[in-house]
């Protein structure tokens, strides 16, 4: 059937776009108007015929011209536009939002389609180009598809990219024409070599982004941004690069539908090793354990966390767990970057059928032995590519060569392949910190092909280092935006609650003051860890005539600034929770609400979120009430003030007395919770003590507790409880809370054999009861710190609390496991958490305060909300112990010495060690244990290492859990540049 | 059009008069002249209109869905809508039961064939506008000629998915044409000892009886079977009639199809 255009009105045609939708194997013909315009303006500024065909859009505003009359010239001094296929987009993006090139641009839109349609992120970044360049890189968008000078019909057996490429070099050719008279050229960029040769053939002017590169002016400063692909052209150049290897191909879509449709093929995400970066693990919804991908070749290209459709392998192949460890950094270290090769290998092929059969198999082994099946990955469903921060292999580059060469980066995540780059400034960059961008990896190509973005200083610098593990756990700690400032009240930091809340002007400024109470005269104390400047949340108990306390917990009432579709409440989703590292903190919500207007500063009045309870002698609720309130706090205590303050038999004043009754209280409460089957674990807490003066981390001590902290914790966990019942009451569907599932016992297996091995003992998993009760059973009286151990390895065993909104799981698995309570959510920090904003604003409609936004109703913004907390959340704690981390190696660069460690687990190849008092864990290589590396001997089953002792002829055995005794030293790698807690069995 | 018994009885005896003298002067084997249109429907994959001279209308729309033909029996599945019947209207049923009795047992199921696994089913809606004499024979022209007009998705996944499974995948855009043998159907008035073809009906009142003749491939095949045109003039059917009615669609079916063909 022919298409024809048919003309509705002066300006106006329509015609017909068919196409076939197939999903799920299906086909369907779909038929589309498609309306054409006469009216859609070229936007340059040098055009004198387009403003007077522009018409005026919906809100009556008209377009504004962007494209410069004067354009950047190129080296032969030809003023020009640039009009970009989709796939310099894709390829380039970080090019195009440098400054130093590409101004003047046009999109056509048919790209920014295909540029949404392959990778959002890209399409979102080019989007805010476009939109925020303004005046300085002049982006737009050309809508080529319905304008009717610019519209290609696709041709009869024409690919639809080659005619979406026709449709692009239409919109060149219209524009080289249309600005013609004006003196601009239009340069159309593209990597695709046929669009080039037809574009080229058609007499447009058209570059490949290198050539295009190179014509520009000051083409050596930005060459090196230039994305390193594997181009036409560089094939033919690179053949030494390519060598024999070859990665197996990956699954037509069809064969992975259908694969996955009939049960051949599964989906899931790859979590790759932390001690061997060629062992990765996928987990799948019919099987009880995580399925193992072993090996370069079945791992096939696949990074951590990427989304993968996976093989099972047939049985010959089946494997234990490795027991090598193995990082990339240390792994072929003497591979050259100008060609890698390998030898491939072809496994046997074998049919549906029996791989239907191989399913039933691979289930029944995981639940028996040790043997657990393996799988190949056959297609990557969505990369998780991002940026990366690493630096160059220093023997990987040619110290001799000043041009331009390949170098391998080796990234900071270790679960990670190292990155092949071009760069001129090898060399330069040595011994930085830098960041680099995957571009691709082709089958052909042993390492994936990256290139240099930005360079953040050099290795073991604060600076470097501090920004390298923000990006590298995807904080966001750019200073908040100028709209998100906008938001915050415009009296800043002299805001003041109001004197009276019945005054009429208040009132007329903030309608619902009114429903506030005023708890002005409660007498109200906090108690944080000392310097605390945003303070979450107060207390205050008072004694009833009947002989009840009243219990307030006051939390800061931050949902009274961050209403609900702000850029503020935006960007604090975004965020999601704000990040500690030790010298710095990276807020969720910008400084003057957290440390001013919303912290319960004592002294001054401040709008709080109250919630009341009349508590009987033996802690229990007789009655809670919820109410918006304005307070002013009596003291500011820190934990070791407070505890004085209690202890000081002379006080006998209001305040005193009842945060005695408060302690009383909580300690009653906490028996409570034990009782109930709270559990008690431990972390290897550290604190890093800086020098005050040079702000140098001088010492590292283990965190410790006092009676206090746990005062507030209990009531804080009260308040978030019966915030959680209440708002699950109100909103049964939606309502935020936070749960904790329990431990599946697969998890506890290897830790219960080895208990049960080496000591005896064993952890029973029936309930967090029993749980409790056997993890305080486990004591050797020998070692005091043998019990703590084994709570540490517990926590490793745990599953993480997460984030969910109610409508997700069924009531009974709201229960949160550790704490053993039936519901909870997190309602007590809101300054510095997200979770807690959504949990007052529910609160706050719940009890008739104001109503419920949208957003916190539907259940589908809540997914996405409770999906990026969890991640964010996590990313954070990642991000502290980072931190941590390297200023713990800071610490001990200046302090070697001799501690005491114990062994948590034994490797082929080494053993890892954890010593308590600097909270540190490391590998011992079987390298720095023996000089004599065939002697060693392995035994999985017993838990044990036996090697010769260097120099000697003993025979030493190393069981986990063992006590030794170790050097620490922080030593830098030599490799990798990463300063790194060295340990040395003594 | 209703006649008088007088003017029934005057166009019997011209029917069965040798040769039979038909009111619109046709002799015993010719047709109306008809007008076809195809693929006229932009949403459906193949799609036919015809109109007969008496003003007879038929739309015709065929669409298709992959599916798993070990699960399903049958690849082709015909709906008819007659203005001015009820859906359970003899008349509607009956036209209903043979259309599909008759696809169903003669197209070839290896012409819808995708893969080992999928093949195509087809839809096929029938709407007769309006009809003033037995709507069969321009029904069953009507979709001979949307069936041959009929463009189905492009596959582009491999057509062996018997040990690897895979789900059909299809071109964005092109579509392929089908090519499938599609049964014509005839009726045929018995009058005395005349068989006429295509009777308009002033003619199927006064008809004897009526034959029902499938075409297919060339050559008659079942079903064939009777017709009630009228219950005033309904009499048994001889062997020579049939046997005539026969030889009448086999001297005439090719030029009909050439021409639906053409």
């Amino acid at each position: 059937m022919v298409l024809q255009r048919k003309r509705l009105s002066d300006g106006l045609t329509v015609t017909q776009k068919v196409f076939v939708r197939s999903r799920n194997g299906g086909a369907t013909k779909i038929v589309r108007e498609h309306y054409l315009r006469a009216d859609i303006p070229c936007l340059s500024r040098a055009c004198k015929q387009c403003v007077n065909i522009v018409v005026p859009n919906a809100k009556n505003e008209l377009p504004t011209f962007v494209l410069s009359e004067q354009p950047n010239k190129l080296i032969d001094g030809k003023r020009h536009y640039v009009v970009l296929d989709a796939n310099i987009v894709l390829q380039a993006i970080d090019l195009l939002e440098n400054p130093a090139c590409f101004g003047d641009v046009i999109i056509p839109q048919i790209a920014l389609d295909e540029i949404r349609n392959k990778s959002y992120p890209i399409y979102t970044r080019l989007r805010t180009l476009c939109r925020d360049s303004g005046d300085t890189k002049r982006f737009i968008v050309f809508h080529n598809e319905f304008s009717e000078e610019t519209f290609v019909e696709r041709e009869q057996g024409e690919s639809i990219n080659d005619r979406n490429d026709r449709a692009i070099r239409k919109t060149c050719s219209w524009y080289a024409q249309h600005l013609k008279p004006y003196g601009v050229e239009a340069v159309l960029v593209t990597n695709d070599r046929r669009n080039l040769e037809l574009a080229v053939e058609e007499g447009l002017l058209a570059k490949s982004l290198a050539d295009y590169v190179n014509l520009l002016p000051n083409s050596e400063d930005v060459k090196d941004a230039l994305p390193n692909l594997e181009t036409y052209k560089s094939r033919d150049q690179d053949l030494d690069a390519r060598s024999e290897f070859k990665f197996p191909d990956y699954y037509s879509t069809a064969r992975v539908m259908g694969g996955i449709k009939s049960g051949v093929l599964y989906q899931g995400t790859v979590q790759i090793s932390e001690y061997n970066f060629l062992e990765g693990s996928v987990s799948l919804p019919n099987f009880s354990k995580p399925v193992l991908i072993l090996g370069q070749k079945n791992l096939n290209r696949a990074f951590n966390a990427d989304q993968v459709v996976v093989e099972l392998l047939p049985q010959s192949e089946w494997k234990a767990p490795s027991t090598v460890a193995l990082d990339s950094e240390h792994f072929d270290v003497n591979d050259n970057p100008e060609g890698d090769e390998d030898q491939p290998k072809e496994s046997d092929a074998i049919s549906d059928k029996q791989r239907r059969l191989l399913v039933q198999d691979a289930i029944r082994t995981q639940k028996s032995g040790r043997t657990q099946p393996t799988a190949r990955v056959v297609s990557i469903a969505r990369r998780s590519w991002r940026q990366y921060v690493g630096q160059i292999a220093p023997n990987s580059i040619d110290m001799q060569s000043g041009g331009t060469q390949n170098a391998f980066v080796i990234l900071m995540d270790k679960c990670l392949p190292k990155i092949r780059i071009r760069t001129r400034r090898a060399k330069e960059l040595l011994n930085k910190r830098i960041v680099v961008v995957v571009d691709s990896w082709p089958d052909t190509y042993k390492y994936p092909l990256g290139h240099f973005v930005r360079e953040l200083g050099e290795v073991e610098s604060v600076e470097a280092e501090t920004e390298a593990l923000l990006l590298e756990h995807d904080v966001e700690y750019r200073p908040f935006s100028k709209k998100v400032l906008e938001c915050l009240p415009a009296e800043g930091d002299n805001w003041t609650a109001p004197e009276s809340l019945s005054d009429a002007e208040a009132i007329a400024k903030d309608p619902l003051l009114t429903k506030r109470r005023d708890l002005r005269d409660k007498l109200i104390c906090s108690i944080d860890p000392p310097g605390c400047v945003d303070i979450d949340d107060a207390l205050h108990a008072k004694l009833l005539p009947n002989g009840h306390w009243e219990v307030g917990v006051h939390i800061a009432d931050v949902t009274h600034f961050v209403k609900p579709n702000t850029p503020l409440d935006d960007e604090g989703a975004a965020r999601s929770t704000s990040v500690y590292l030790v010298d710095k903190r990276i807020d969720m919500l910008p400084m003057l609400l957290g440390t001013n207007l919303c912290s319960l500063k004592p002294y001054v009045d401040r709008f709080a979120f109250s919630v009341l309870w009349e508590l009987d002698e033996d802690a229990n609720i007789v009655n809670v009430d919820f109410t918006k309130s304005v307070i002013k706090s009596r003291e500011a205590f820190s934990y070791e003030q407070a505890q004085l303050r209690i202890d000081d038999v002379n006080k006998t004043d209001e305040l005193t007395q009842g945060m005695r009754a408060l302690l009383k209280l909580s300690i009653k409460l906490k028996q409570q919770r034990l009782d109930a089957g709270a559990l008690n674990l431990a972390s290897p807490e550290v604190k890093v003590h800086m020098d005050s003066e040079t702000s140098d981390p001088s010492e590292v001590e283990v965190k410790k507790l006092v009676a206090t902290n746990s005062l507030v914790e209990e009531f804080m966990l009260l308040a978030n409880q019966s915030v959680a019942r209440k708002i699950y009451e109100a909103f049964p569907q939606t309502a935020m809370l936070r749960r904790h599932a329990a431990p599946p016992a697969t998890n506890f297996e290897s830790l219960n054999e080895m208990l049960q091995l080496r000591k005896g003992m064993s952890i029973s998993l029936e309930s967090s009861k029993a749980l409790a009760a056997s993890l305080d059973r486990c004591i050797d009286p020998a070692d005091p710190y043998f019990n703590t151990l084994v709570r540490i390895a517990s926590t490793r065993c745990m599953m993480a609390a997460q984030y969910f909104y109610s409508g997700a799981y069924s009531y009974a698995d709201y229960r949160h496991y550790g704490l053993a309570v039936g519901i909870y959510t997190h309602f007590t920090s809101p300054i510095r958490r997200f979770c807690d904003v959504i949990a007052h604003r529910q609160l706050a409609a719940a009890i008739g305060y104001e109503p419920l936004d949208l957003n916190h109703r539907d259940k589908n913004k809540m997914e996405q909300l409770c999906r990026n907390m969890n991640k964010r959340h996590r990313n954070a704690q990642f991000a502290g112990r980072a931190s941590i981390e390297y200023y713990v190696g800071q610490v001990m660069r200046n302090n070697e010495s001799e501690e005491t460690g114990y062994v948590i687990r034994v490797f082929h190849n080494g053993v890892v060690v954890l010593v308590p008092k600097f909270g540190v864990e490391g590998l011992i290589r079987l390298e720095n244990l023996t000089d004599d590396e065939q002697s060693a001997e392995f035994k999985a089953e017993e838990f044990k290492l036996s090697f010769k002792v260097k120099g000697m002829e003993k025979k030493r055995d190393i069981h986990v859990f063992e006590k030794v005794s170790v050097q620490v030293r922080s030593v830098l790698d030599p490799v990798t540049s990463k300063r790194k807690a060295q340990l040395i069995l003594v | 059009m209703v006649l008088s018994v007088t003017e029934k009885l005057y166009l019997h005896e011209s029917l069965v008069s040798n040769p039979p003298a038909r009111p619109d002067g046709r002799s015993a084997d010719q047709f109306r002249p008809i007008e076809i249109f195809t693929d006229f429907l932009p949403t459906s994959n193949g799609s036919s209109k015809i109109v007969a001279s008496d003003g007879t209308e038929c739309i015709v729309s065929a669409k298709c869905k992959v599916v798993d033909h070990t699960l399903e029996e049958d690849l082709i599945e015909v709906d008819v809508d007659i203005a001015g019947h009820r859906d359970d209207s003899p008349l509607v049923q009956g036209t209903l039961s043979v259309l599909n009795r008759v696809l169903l047992s003669q197209i070839d199921r290896g012409s819808l064939r995708l893969t080992k696994k999928y093949s195509f089913k087809l839809y096929i809606d029938v709407l007769v506008l309006s009809s003033y004499s037995h709507p069969l024979t321009l029904i069953s022209f009507a979709i001979y000629s949307a069936l041959n007009s009929t463009l189905l998705p492009t596959l582009i996944s491999s057509d062996d998915d018997l040990d690897v499974a895979e789900l059909p995948t299809f071109h964005d855009y092109d579509l392929t044409k089908l090519t499938i043998k599609v049964p014509v159907l005839f009726t045929v008035a018995v009058c005395g000892k005349n068989v006429i073809v295509d009777p308009a009906s002033s003619e199927s009142d006064v008809a004897n009886n009526g034959i029902l003749v499938t075409w297919y491939d060339g050559k008659v095949t079942a079903p064939v079977r009777t017709l009630g045109l009228n219950e005033d003039y309904v009499s048994g059917i001889t062997p020579q009639s049939l046997a005539d009615g026969l030889k009448l669609i086999e001297d005439i079916a090719p030029k009909v199809v050439k021409a639906l063909d053409s």
